[in-house]
C-alpha cells in the first residue's frame, strides 16, 4: 500500500524504507515510525476488535495508554500477543495480525454478539451463568472465554533471552520531556550521578509532538541539543525504551529496558532487561495522559485522542483524517486545531463542550461550534460522520478528542499514596503521601504549561541537590512561550442514547457504570471489579477518571469524595519473561557439585538434588534394569567386602577458641567439655522451643579446636544459629566459627574390609590398627605419600567405617584413587540410595526424623541430655507435653507379610480401629528395602513406641490407597549390639 | 609407601578466557586462610604486632584490604574479629605456615579450597558485574582495596577491587561451575551494551 497519508515533517527518516506486514498484507513505512503511525500512514484505520462486543477498533493513542491497538507481533515461538502498536518500533520486515476475531478482520464471525449488547451489561456472567451450576466448568467458561478475549500466547517455549542487573545513581529522572531533561541536565551539572529513562524510543516526549519553540529553537532541536549536553557528561547514563514500571522500598525502582524489541533478531543478545535501581531521590517527570469524553458511539476507528492526532501529524509526519473534526472541553484541543490547519490539514469543525470560550489560540478554522454536544457518530469500520445534539451530522474521517489531561502519577501511590482529586485543573495530583525522596515536576505534577514544567524541574531539583549535599545551580529558564491551559470538566453527552464507551479496552461504557451503581455498587473499588473498568493490560489509563467522574455523578457525590482505585505496579505491562529473566532451566538456581561428581558422571551414576547439591544416587552396572538391582548390589557390597560414598556435603564448621569446648556445650544437649582430643562424639542440637534442630558428630582435633559435622540440608541454617549463639547470647566467649564445607572432599568408607583398603592408601606412618585408632577416633594423617587428611572413624551404615577427608582438590584424585583401591576387594563406590538403606537397617534418624516437629525423646535419646549442665533448648524441652512417657518414639517397623512394602508417610491404627484422626497412632517416617534381611523395614514414630514391641497395628497410607499390617520392633534391624563398628 | 598418589585439581580446571577487552581467570594457585582474632584482651593489637612483624600488614577495618608492600600478601577484612590472607602457594599448608609466623596471635583456618577465586578485570569490567552484583561498584562509592561480602545468583560471593579495573570474587568451591556460567553469561550479555 502506499502512504497515502503521510505529510510534511516530523522526526522519521524518510531515506529508510522499511516494509512491514499486517494480516498478510504488505504496508512500508520510514524508519522512526511506530507500527501504529506507519498502519495510519497507510490509511488502515481498523486494527483490531474489542473485547466483548467484537466491535471494529482503530488506533486511540499515540502512547503507552493505547486501548484498542493490540497486535501479536512475530511469528512461531516469538509471537507475542497483545503488544501496543502505539509503541512498538517500526523495524524492516515486521510481521503483526491483529486479534480476537473469528474469520478476517473487516469481517469478523463473532461481530454479531454486538446485536446482542442489551443482554451482554455489567455483570452478566453472575447473573447468567448461574444454573445449572456444573455447567460453568465445561460449557459456560469454556465458551465465554473463547468469544472474549485478546491474543493468544504460541503455546511454545519463548525462545527469547532475558535478564536483570543493578543500577546506582543519586537521581533518577523518570521521564525525559521537557521537565525531565531540564531536571537531569541541571543535576548533571552539580555532579550527581543520574540515570534518566524514558519509555520511548526517543528522548523528548511530549516535546517530540509539539511546535513550541524554546530558546529561540523548535521543541526538537532544543531536545536534540539538550541530549547532546546530557551525552558529555560522565555521570550521566540516557535510558530509552526503558519502563521504569515500579516504586519500592527504599528508593528503589523497578524498570524493564528494551533492549533488542526494535530488531527483527535479538541476535542472541537477551531481549528485555529487568534493572533494579537503586536511588537517592528521584525525579517523577513523567507527564500526563490524555482523556476522552464519553458520547454515542466514541469508539469507532478514528476516533482518537487530540493530542495524538498532533502527535502523529507533527512527529511522524502522518495525518490520520483528510477530514478531522476536534471536539474539546479544554484549550489544548485548540492546539490541535492549531497544528493541523498550519499543516494544511482540513478540519471540518472544531467543537467546544464550553459555551463561553474564547479563543485560546488562533486556529484558522472555518466552523467553530460552541457548547457543542456530538450524540453519536456513523461509519462501521471506520469514522464517516459525527451527529450532534442539534441533529445536524457532519461529514469528517477522524475526530480528535481531548477531554482534558490526567498527570501520570501512578508511581506516586506505588507505596500506598493515595492522589487528591483538584477541582480546577479537573485531576487527580499527587498528595504528599508520595513514595520517600521522590518528587514530581512537571506535568505529572498537574503543570499543564511549557513554562511551568520548566520552573518546577528548576526548582525542584535544586531542592534535591540541596538535600543531597551538592551546590544548587544556577539555571536559566529556558524561553518558550505560555501555554493556555483552561478547562471546563465535561465528561458525557447526556443527549447521547448510545451506547458511550469508557474503558475501550474492556468494552464499559457509561450505562454499565450507572447499571453498577444502581445494583450497589457504589465504591470505586467494587464497580472495578464488577465491570471490570480499568483491568484489562491498559489500566484504564484513558478511561478510569472519566468513569469515576460518572459514578461520582450517579452517587450524588464529588470525585474528591468518590476517589479513585489503587494504582499498583506495574506501571505499564511488561513480560512474564522479564520477571524470570535468566532465572530459567538449569539456570533457575544454582548447583553445588561434589568432588567426586566428574567421575560420578563418567561411571553413569544416576544423581539426585540434594537441596542444591548433585549427589549420586546409585551406580548401576550394565545389565541392571532396576534402581532396586543397583542399591541392593551396593549395599550387600559394602556389608559383605567395603563400600565408599562421597559424604562431602555434610556441614562441616571449623570451631576454634578457648571457650570452643564451652561453647559446644552449650549448644549440644549432651556434654563436650570432657571429650579427649583425638576423639569424635555425637552430639544432639536443639532449637530454644526445645524441638530437634541437628545433629551430627564433632571431633577434637585439639584443645581448642573441634570440627563438627552437620547434616546436608541443616550445614547453613545450623552455621546460623552457631553464628547468633556466638555473637548476642555468648558475646563474651572466645570461640571463632568458619565453614570449611567446600575445603574438604570427605568420603565415608565402611565394611568389613575398609582397614585393608586403607592400609592400601594411608601413609605407613601413621597407626590405624583398632588399638591405635579405635571407634570413635580422629586425627590428622596423611595419605597417598604425603597428602595432608583427616581420619574419623564413625559410622552411619553401621560397619566398621571410617571418613577421610582430603583438600577438595584432591578430592577427584581420591575418588579414583579409592575406585581403583576396592577392586581387590569387591568393594564398591555406593550412591544416596544404599546409604540411605543401611542407615535406616541401623536405626539412625534422618531429614525425615528430624523434621522440625521431634524432641530428643522422641528420638528415644532423652538420657543424653545432660543434667550436669544447661543448653539451648533444655528448659523448654521439659514441658509436659513434650515429656510425656507415652508421647511418640522412634521405632522400626516390619510388615506382618514379608512380601508387603511399606509405605513413608502411612499413618498407624490399632487393627480394628476406625480410620480417622482421633485413632491415629504415629506416622512413618523412612522405608527401605532391606537387602540384608530380605523384605522391607521402617521406622516411624508410635506413641509409647518402646514399650510396644512385638505388638501388631495397621499402617495405613492414605495418600497411595493401601493398609498392610505391620509389627513394631526396635530400630535397630541390623547389628542391634553394635559389634561390628569396633572390631 | 602407598602405591598411589594424588593429584590437585583446580576447581575450574584453570579456566582462563578473554572477552573482548575483558579478561576472566580463574586463580587456581593462592592460599586462603582465615585468622580470627581471639576474644581476649589486647588481641588485636598482638595481632597487629604479630602481622606487622611477619607480613607489614595490619588488620584492617571491615570491608577494607591491605596488600603488603611488596605485593605478596594481601589481607581481606570481613569483619571486626576475622579477615582472610591470602597469596599465591601451591601448598595445602598454608595454615600451618601462618601460623608459624603469627603465632598464637589468632586462630587460623585453611580456607584454600572452600572457594574458588575468579579475577575479571578490562575497562568495561562494571558493566558484566551490575548483570548479578547489587552493590554499587562505582569507582566513587566501591574503591580499590575495597572488600564486601555479597550475593550474587544466590551464591555468596566476596568481592574484592584489587586495582582499577580489577576485581576478585570468590565463592564456595561447589558452586564454581554455576557461578563461572554466571559471569560467562553476564559478560555476554552485557557485550550489547550498557
Amino acid at each position: 500500500m502506499s502512504q497515502d497519508y503521510r505529510i510534511d515533517g516530523g522526526l522519521i527518516d524518510r531515506s529508510k524504507l522499511l516494509d512491514f506486514r499486517f494480516n498478510e498484507k504488505s504496508f512500508s513505512g520510514f524508519q522512526g515510525d511506530t507500527l501504529a503511525s506507519a498502519l495510519l500512514a497507510n490509511g488502515q484505520k481498523l486494527v483490531g476488535r474489542s473485547f466483548k462486543y467484537h466491535r471494529p477498533r482503530g488506533i486511540f493513542s499515540a502512547g503507552s495508554e493505547e486501548p484498542n491497538a493490540l497486535v501479536t507481533l512475530r511469528e512461531g515461538a516469538y509471537q507475542e500477543p497483545n503488544t501496543r502498536a502505539t509503541i512498538v518500533e517500526l523495524f524492516d520486515g515486521l510481521v503483526c495480525k491483529s486479534q480476537n476475531h473469528r474469520g478476517s478482520l473487516e469481517n469478523d464471525l463473532m461481530g454479531g454478539l454486538d446485536l446482542l449488547s442489551p443482554f451482554l451489561s455489567a455483570g452478566f456472567y453472575y447473573k447468567t451463568f448461574m444454573w445449572p451450576r456444573t455447567f460453568w466448568e465445561k460449557i459456560y467458561e469454556p465458551f465465554i472465554r473463547a468469544s472474549a478475549g485478546l491474543g493468544a500466547l504460541s503455546g511454545l517455549e519463548d525462545p527469547d533471552i532475558y535478564d536483570k542487573g543493578f543500577l546506582h545513581c543519586d537521581i533518577l529522572v523518570i521521564g525525559s520531556g521537557a521537565s525531565g531533561l531540564l531536571s537531569a541536565l541541571i543535576a548533571a551539572k552539580a555532579g550527581a550521578r543520574v540515570i534518566i529513562a524514558e519509555e520511548d524510543y526517543i528522548l523528548g516526549g511530549r516535546l517530540n509532538a509539539e511546535t513550541y519553540e524554546i530558546d529561540a529553537l523548535s521543541s526538537q532541536d532544543w531536545v536534540k541539543r539538550t541530549l547532546e549536553t546530557l551525552a558529555s557528561f560522565e555521570n550521566v547514563t540516557i535510558m530509552p525504551r526503558t519502563c521504569v514500571f515500579g516504586s519500592y522500598d527504599h528508593g528503589i525502582y523497578g524498570a524493564v529496558e528494551r533492549k533488542t524489541d526494535h530488531l527483527k533478531s535479538a541476535g542472541g543478545k537477551p531481549r528485555q532487561i529487568l534493572w533494579r535501581i537503586y536511588s537517592k531521590a528521584a525525579i517523577l517527570a513523567a507527564g500526563s495522559t490524555e482523556r476522552g469524553i464519553a458520547f454515542g458511539n466514541n469508539d469507532r476507528p478514528n476516533i482518537m485522542l487530540a493530542g495524538a492526532v498532533r502527535t502523529y501529524a507533527n512527529r511522524f509526519g502522518v495525518t490520520p483524517g483528510k477530514n478531522i473534526t476536534i471536539y474539546t472541553n479544554n484549550d489544548d484541543g485548540w492546539r490541535t486545531a492549531k497544528d493541523l490547519s498550519e499543516k494544511n490539514i482540513e478540519i471540518s469543525a472544531l467543537i467546544d463542550t464550553r459555551e463561553n470560550v474564547s479563543h485560546p489560540y488562533d486556529v484558522d478554522v472555518e466552523r467553530i461550534i460552541k457548547g457543542g454536544r456530538i450524540t453519536n457518530t456513523k461509519g462501521r469500520k471506520a469514522l464517516s460522520s459525527i451527529t450532534l445534539s442539534n441533529g445536524e451530522t457532519i461529514s469528517t474521517d477522524c475526530l480528535a478528542v481531548s477531554g482534558g489531561w490526567n498527570p501520570n502519577i501512578h508511581l506516586t501511590c506505588h507505596q500506598n499514596g493515595r492522589p487528591l482529586w483538584n477541582e480546577e485543573k479537573s485531576t487527580f495530583l499527587p498528595s504528599r503521601n508520595i513514595p520517600p525522596n521522590m518528587h514530581v515536576v512537571g506535568a505529572a505534577s498537574g503543570l499543564f504549561s511549557l513554562q511551568d514544567c520548566f520552573h518546577s524541574a528548576v526548582n525542584v531539583t535544586n531542592f534535591i541537590l540541596k538535600e543531597l549535599g551538592f551546590d544548587e545551580i544556577k539555571s536559566d529558564i529556558p524561553k518558550c512561550e505560555s501555554d493556555k491551559t483552561n478547562i471546563t470538566a465535561f465528561w458525557h453527552v447526556k443527549e447521547s442514547k448510545k451506547r458511550a464507551w469508557l474503558d475501550l479496552q474492556n468494552d464499559v461504557t457509561v450505562k454499565d457504570v450507572k447499571l453498577a451503581q444502581q445494583e450497589g455498587y457504589q465504591s470505586v473499588e467494587l464497580l472495578k471489579r464488577y465491570t471490570t473498568l480499568g483491568m484489562a493490560t491498559d489500566q484504564g489509563k484513558t478511561a478510569n477518571v472519566i468513569a469515576l467522574a460518572i459514578l461520582a455523578e450517579s452517587n450524588g457525590k464529588s470525585i474528591a469524595e468518590t476517589g479513585i482505585t489503587t494504582y499498583r505496579p506495574p506501571y505499564s505491562p511488561i513480560s512474564l519473561g522479564v520477571l524470570a529473566g535468566r532465572a530459567r532451566s538449569k539456570d533457575f538456581r544454582p548447583t553445588r557439585l561434589t568432588p567426586s561428581d566428574k567421575w560420578a558422571k563418567e561411571q553413569g551414576g544416576v544423581f539426585t538434588e540434594a537441596g542444591l547439591w548433585k549427589r549420586a544416587q546409585w551406580f548401576p552396572l550394565k545389565g541392571e534394569t532396576h534402581w532396586r538391582e543397583s542399591v541392593d548390589r551396593e549395599v550387600i557390597a559394602t556389608r559383605n567386602h567395603v563400600g565408599v560414598c562421597d559424604v562431602t556435603t555434610l556441614g562441616k564448621i571449623d570451631i576454634q577458641g578457648n571457650d570452643a569446648a564451652e561453647f559446644l556445650n552449650k549448644v549440644y544437649i549432651n556434654g563436650f567439655a570432657k571429650l579427649p582430643i583425638g576423639k569424635v562424639r555425637y552430639g544432639l542440637m536443639l532449637r530454644e522451643d526445645g524441638i530437634v534442630m541437628d545433629d551430627g558428630t564433632t571431633a577434637r582435633m585439639s584443645e581448642n579446636h573441634f570440627i563438627m559435622t552437620t547434616t546436608t540440608a541443616k550445614a547453613g541454617p545450623v552455621y546460623k544459629h552457631l553464628e547468633f549463639c556466638r555473637q548476642v547470647l555468648f558475646p563474651k566467649m572466645d570461640v571463632h566459627l568458619i565453614s570449611t564445607t567446600d575445603g574438604w572432599a570427605q568420603f565415608s568408607i565402611a565394611g568389613p574390609d575398609v582397614r585393608k583398603l586403607l592400609l592400601k592408601i594411608v601413609d605407613k606412618n601413621h597407626d590405624i590398627s583398632n588399638e591405635a585408632f579405635p571407634y570413635m577416633a580422629c586425627g590428622e594423617i596423611t595419605i597417598c605419600n604425603g597428602v595432608r587428611a583427616r581420619l574419623f572413624r564413625i559410622s552411619f551404615s553401621g560397619e566398621h567405617a571410617y571418613e577421610l577427608a582430603v583438600p577438595s582438590r584432591y578430592g577427584d584424585s581420591l575418588i579414583r584413587v579409592l575406585a581403583d583401591a576396592i577392586q581387590e576387594f569387591d568393594g564398591v563406590v555406593y550412591g544416596t540410595e544404599a546409604l540411605g538403606v543401611m542407615r535406616v537397617e541401623k536405626g539412625h534418624a534422618a531429614g525425615n526424623e528430624l523434621n522440625g516437629q521431634t524432641t530428643a525423646a522422641n528420638l528415644g535419646m532423652e538420657r543424653m541430655l545432660s543434667k550436669k549442665k544447661d543448653c539451648i533448648g533444655n528448659i523448654l524441652s521439659q514441658r509436659d507435653e513434650l515429656s510425656r512417657e507415652d508421647g511418640l518414639r522412634l521405632v522400626g517397623f516390619k510388615p506382618v507379610d514379608k512380601n508387603s512394602k511399606l509405605s513413608s508417610g502411612a499413618h498407624f491404627l490399632a487393627i480394628n480401629a476406625e480410620n480417622n484422626m482421633d485413632n491415629d497412632q504415629g506416622y512413618m517416617t523412612s522405608v527401605a528395602y532391606s537387602p540384608i534381611l530380605g523384605h522391607s523395614i521402617g521406622l516411624g514414630y508410635i506413641e509409647n513406641g518402646s514399650n510396644r514391641m512385638g505388638e501388631k497395628i495397621r499402617s495405613v497410607d492414605f495418600m497411595r490407597g493401601t493398609e498392610i499390617e505391620v509389627e513394631i520392633t526396635s530400630p535397630h534391624f541390623y547389628d542391634p549390639e553394635g559389634e561390628r563398628l569396633r572390631v | 609407601m602407598s602405591n598411589y598418589s594424588l593429584t590437585p585439581t583446580p576447581a575450574l580446571e584453570g579456566y582462563d578466557k578473554s572477552f573482548g577487552s575483558l579478561y576472566l581467570k580463574e586463580m587456581s594457585n593462592i592460599a586462603l586462610i582465615s585468622i580470627a582474632v581471639p576474644n581476649q584482651e589486647n588481641a588485636l593489637a598482638n595481632l597487629n604486632a604479630a602481622l606487622k612483624k611477619a607480613y607489614g600488614l595490619s588488620f584492617p577495618e571491615a570491608g577494607k584490604g591491605e596488600k603488603s608492600s611488596d605485593n605478596q600478601y594481601t589481607i581481606l577484612s570481613m569483619s571486626p574479629d576475622q579477615a582472610f590472607l591470602m597469596f599465591d602457594y601451591e601448598g595445602i599448608d598454608a595454615d600451618i605456615l601462618v601460623k608459624n609466623k603469627l603465632g598464637e596471635a589468632g586462630y587460623y583456618t585453611l580456607q584454600s579450597d572452600v572457594w574458588v577465586a575468579l579475577k575479571l578485570s578490562g575497562e568495561k569490567v562494571r558493566a558484566p558485574l551490575a548483570r548479578i552484583c547489587q552493590l554499587d561498584l562505582h569507582p566513587d562509592h566501591f574503591q580499590v582495596g575495597d572488600v564486601a561480602s555479597t550475593l550474587m545468583e544466590h551464591m555468596r560471593v566476596i568481592i574484592y577491587q584489587e586495582d582499577e579495573d580489577s576485581f576478585i570474587l570468590m565463592t564456595s568451591r561447589s558452586y564454581a561451575r554455576s557461578f563461572l556460567h554466571a559471569i560467562e553469561m553476564s559478560i555476554n550479555f552485557s557485550l550489547v551494551g550498557r
